[in-house]
């Protein structure tokens, strides 16, 4: 089995990190700064002292200059919650560099920055097939730099298939994260139900969602001429067609505005989009637009 | 609103075309995709299933049948009735004489002044007139004046050539009359060139246009063709032909003499340039009969290649002689070949079997009623006399009658002669200076011959001419009837006495019915086909010849100018000045460029 990340590619994810706007409100304690006060090296505030408080953290230099009992105060670091949902319908096994398999490195990318981060990584995919629902447990909540092959390994085991039905996969999601954290989209939001109530609802939880749009180059710029009769793998629906090079101008026109609503619908409610084309390069992806795109620095 | 042509209706089928290539069906390959959101996005507009779901809001169907319709509607040339500055008055002469069958162009000469004429009436405006004039052996007005091209052509297609010489003077004559004071007017003369008859036209303000036709003028033709009795074996027929080479080139051909469809003989003649060969063909004939002579020419123009003529066999002409007694006369007559002769002294019956009745000095009780030679005999009904002339000199006589053929008066004397007053259809062939001497007419089918002297009067039975004029008044009263005639000559016999119905076969096997006058005179004037005729009336049949035998048209080189009377003078016009209208191209390309552009589209688009 093929690698999902090189190894010269980990390195320079090793020196990443996931960027949050808001801070952590995560329990589990973590890297990350968060509301809370605790142990950390941050300092954070003073309070006065009162009977009961740990004499340890007593500031005795201000203490000789007041004479008065300060204790002194530090920001407590927590987790972040990475989710990841990632669309592995039949429609994503497409391409000459399939989307699912480069939606797999990217996912295996965002997880092992997370895991380096010491953020908790989980992985939804779907639709969940039933012979891959043990799997999917391996894939949560995964923690620490030392999970990172098992998760690449479980990563690389998942298969696409099925049908998929995006809203009704990110609103179930989105009803089960209680805590805010990052989420990362990866889909070709080709639904015919559209894509619109399951960003929603992922955006109306406050967490901060990156939205990864994966189309293969067949996609783009379709290579079948003359009279077709196109059948969706997904849905088996049919669409009568003569397509040409002399319109494919206006088909490009077509994608192109299809991308642009979606990310004006992102960006309308603070989602980060990003588009992708399957055979890009993985390294100019992660390294430069997603750097650029607020993923990570 | 009218149309010009209405036949450009019949485009209309292509608007169905159009809306079938809507409905079409077309097979198209299946192809597996991720998803087909991006293509329905692509195609919302072709989303329909049912074929006439696609016609329906289809602004781009109903802008083509719309073009389509009105290109249809553009091609039937719709008019309004209005007003306009009067056009180019048109008169087209076109010659479809024999030598218009010549073939020294492609088709033939009449073929290709057919299509110089079609360029003409393409060219023609809306407000022009054109009047069609056909010339051949008659002058025909096939087409009156008009403006509709449809009515023209097809006047013009339904023209043929005839195997008569060329008159052409008669519709150069029509066609002055018919542009007299009339403006912009133009006459156009389609021809060769060959007529003979221009000599006494005066061109005068006439604005003809000759557009030759025709290049080359080998040609070896029959140009005349006879049957006479041999005169010197009275059981043999002589056939006498004359063949004809108006070109500059001698030529030679093999010429075969058919009776029927029996080989009499067959000659090579070889004819000099511009000359002529005689040849004669003796044949004995014991029935009536045809004899046709074929030229193996591979000439330019076949229609003189060949000639028929009709032989009757010969027989004896029955003569009755009414005569108290005339030496000289029924010696005379009874040296005449072929001719059974009675002598009575007087006429009993008015209705004899004779074929000639002969009245010498005798005055019948009633006059005979076939043909007569009257010498120095009265009757009441023609003749008045008004006495008697004492030693009448002989000042005149017509020697180009054929009745005075070889016959000289310059030593006849006359003692006496009768004065008398002549019918209008009597001709005087022999005068004095008071009053005819003899006299020769046809009046209702009955010919005769009056000698106003007793030749026993004279000195004139002693001369030679005395015999010869006996003689050659037997074959006039006697003739053969006329069974060979120029083609477009009217043929006329009496077959019958009362009116009857009469079938005539052409010689191209077709049959034509005619009625014969009050009189039971067939006359027939559709002679325009070379060949053998054949009446029949009951159990009576009557053949008769037509052919071209005319020097001048056998001579088929055309003629770079025509010499009209004695001034005159038109230059043949080879290129024809004419604008074209090109319109009705571009329309039909405009429709089969849509209906391209349809089936592309179509082809193209889902």
């Amino acid at each position: 089995m093929e690698a999902l990340i090189s190894p010269d590619l980990m390195k320079r994810l090793e020196q990443l990190q996931l960027l949050a706007r808001r801070r952590s409100k995560s329990t589990a304690k973590g890297e990350r700064r968060s509301g809370a006060r605790g142990q950390s090296v941050e300092f954070a505030d003073y309070r006065t002292y009162v009977p009961g408080d740990d004499l340890r953290r007593i500031d005795w230099n201000l203490f000789g200059r007041l004479e008065r009992l300060f204790l002194k105060l530090y920001e407590e670091e927590r987790e972040l919650p990475v989710t990841i949902y990632l669309d592995s319908s039949e429609s994503m096994s497409f391409g000459r560099v399939s989307k699912f398999d480069f939606a797999r490195q990217v996912a295996a990318a965002v997880g092992y920055v997370a895991l380096c981060g010491f953020d908790r990584v989980t992985v939804e995919p779907f639709p969940l097939a039933d012979d891959q629902a043990g799997l999917v447990g391996e894939l949560r909540a995964v923690r620490g730099r030392r999970s990172a092959m098992r998760f690449f390994d479980n990563l690389n085991r998942l298969k696409a298939g099925g049908t998929a039905d995006f809203n009704q996969a990110l609103r179930l999601g989105a009803m089960k994260h209680r805590v805010q954290g990052v989420i990362v989209v990866l889909s070709d939001f080709l639904d015919p139900a559209g894509y619109e109530d399951g960003l929603k609802s992922l955006a109306s939880r406050g967490s901060e969602v990156h939205a990864v749009q994966i189309l293969a180059p067949e996609e783009l710029e379709p290579s079948s001429y003359g009279d077709l009769r196109v059948i969706d793998s997904e849905t088996g629906a049919e669409q009568e067609v003569t397509f040409g090079k002399y319109r494919l101008k206006s088909y490009r026109a077509t994608v192109q505005n299809y991308c642009r609503r979606l990310q004006e619908y992102c960006r309308a409610r603070g989602i980060r989009y990003q588009l992708a084309q399957s055979d890009t390069p993985i390294d100019d992806l992660l390294l430069k637009a997603m750097r650029t795109g607020g993923m990570w620095r | 609103m009218n149309f010009l042509s209405p036949e450009a209706l019949a485009f209309a089928v292509t608007l169905p075309v159009v809306v079938v290539f809507y409905l079409l069906k077309r097979r198209r390959v299946a192809r597996l995709v991720s998803s087909t959101v991006l293509w329905q996005r692509f195609l919302n507009e072709t989303q329909a299933n049912s074929p006439f779901q696609k016609l329906r809001h289809n602004w781009l169907l109903i802008i083509q049948l719309i073009l389509l319709a009105l290109a249809v509607f553009a091609l039937t040339r719709p008019y309004f009735a209005g007003k306009m500055e009067s056009g180019r008055f048109l008169v087209v002469v076109l010659d479809v004489s024999a030598s218009m069958q010549s073939t020294d162009v492609s088709p033939n000469r009449l073929g290709q002044a057919k299509v110089e004429i079609g360029k003409l009436i393409d060219g023609m405006y809306d407000s022009d007139e054109m009047v069609l004039i056909l010339s051949g052996g008659v002058t025909e007005v096939r087409q009156s004046p008009t403006s509709a091209k449809p009515v023209l052509r097809s006047a013009l297609g339904q023209a043929q050539a005839t195997d008569s010489p060329t008159r052409l003077l008669d519709a150069i004559k029509l066609a002055q009359n018919l542009t007299r004071n009339r403006l912009k007017a133009e006459v156009h003369l389609f021809s060769d060139g060959i007529s003979s008859d221009f000599d006494t036209f005066e061109l005068q303000d006439l604005n003809l246009v000759y557009h030759r036709v025709g290049e080359s003028g080998g040609n070896l033709g029959i140009v005349s063709l006879e049957v006479r009795p041999h005169p010197e074996q009275a059981n043999q027929q002589a056939i006498f032909a004359t063949i004809g080479n108006a070109s500059t080139n001698t030529l030679a051909s093999d010429v075969s003499l058919f009776f029927g469809e029996e080989l009499v003989g067959s000659r090579r003649v070889s004819v000099g340039p511009t000359n002529t060969a005689s040849l004669v063909f003796v044949a004995s004939q014991q029935t009536n009969g045809v004899f046709r002579m074929q030229l193996n020419s591979d000439d330019a123009l076949a229609v003189d290649n060949t000639g028929s003529v009709l032989s009757l066999a010969r027989r004896d002409v029955k003569a009755l002689l009414v005569t108290s007694g005339n030496a000289f006369l029924e010696k005379a007559l009874r040296s005449v070949p072929k001719l059974d002769l009675t002598v009575a002294a007087t006429l009993t019956d008015p209705d004899p079997s004779a074929d000639v009745v002969i009245l010498d000095a005798v005055q019948p009780r009633a006059w005979p009623s076939g043909n007569v030679l009257a010498i120095h005999t009265q009757s009441t009904n023609w003749f008045r006399p008004s006495g008697t002339l004492e030693a009448p000199p002989i000042v005149d006589w017509k020697s180009t009658h054929a009745l005075l053929r070889f016959v000289n008066f310059d030593n006849v004397q006359l003692a006496k002669a009768m004065n008398a007053t002549l019918p209008t259809w009597m001709t005087p062939l022999v005068e004095s200076p008071s009053a005819p001497m003899l006299a020769a007419g046809e009046h209702d089918g009955q010919r005769a011959v009056w000698v106003g002297f007793n030749p026993l009067d004279s000195t004139w039975p002693l001369r030679v001419s005395f015999p010869i004029f006996i003689a050659n008044a037997m074959d006039w009263l006697s003739p053969e009837v006329g069974t060979s005639l120029r083609a477009g000559e009217s043929f006329a016999i009496r077959m019958v006495d009362e009116e009857s119905t009469v079938t005539v076969t052409l010689p191209n096997g077709s049959e034509e019915t005619t009625q014969t006058t009050a009189n039971g005179e067939l006359i027939f004037a559709n002679t325009f086909q070379q060949g053998v005729y054949r009446a029949v009336l009951g159990t009576n049949e009557v053949a008769f010849c037509a052919n071209l035998l005319d020097a001048s048209e056998s001579a088929i080189g055309p003629r770079e100018e025509l010499q009209l009377g004695e001034y005159g003078r038109v230059e043949a016009t080879v290129q024809l000045d004419a604008d074209k209208e090109a319109w009705r191209w571009i329309a039909m390309l405009c429709l089969g460029f849509l209906m391209f552009e349809w089936w592309f589209y179509h082809r193209r688009t889902a």
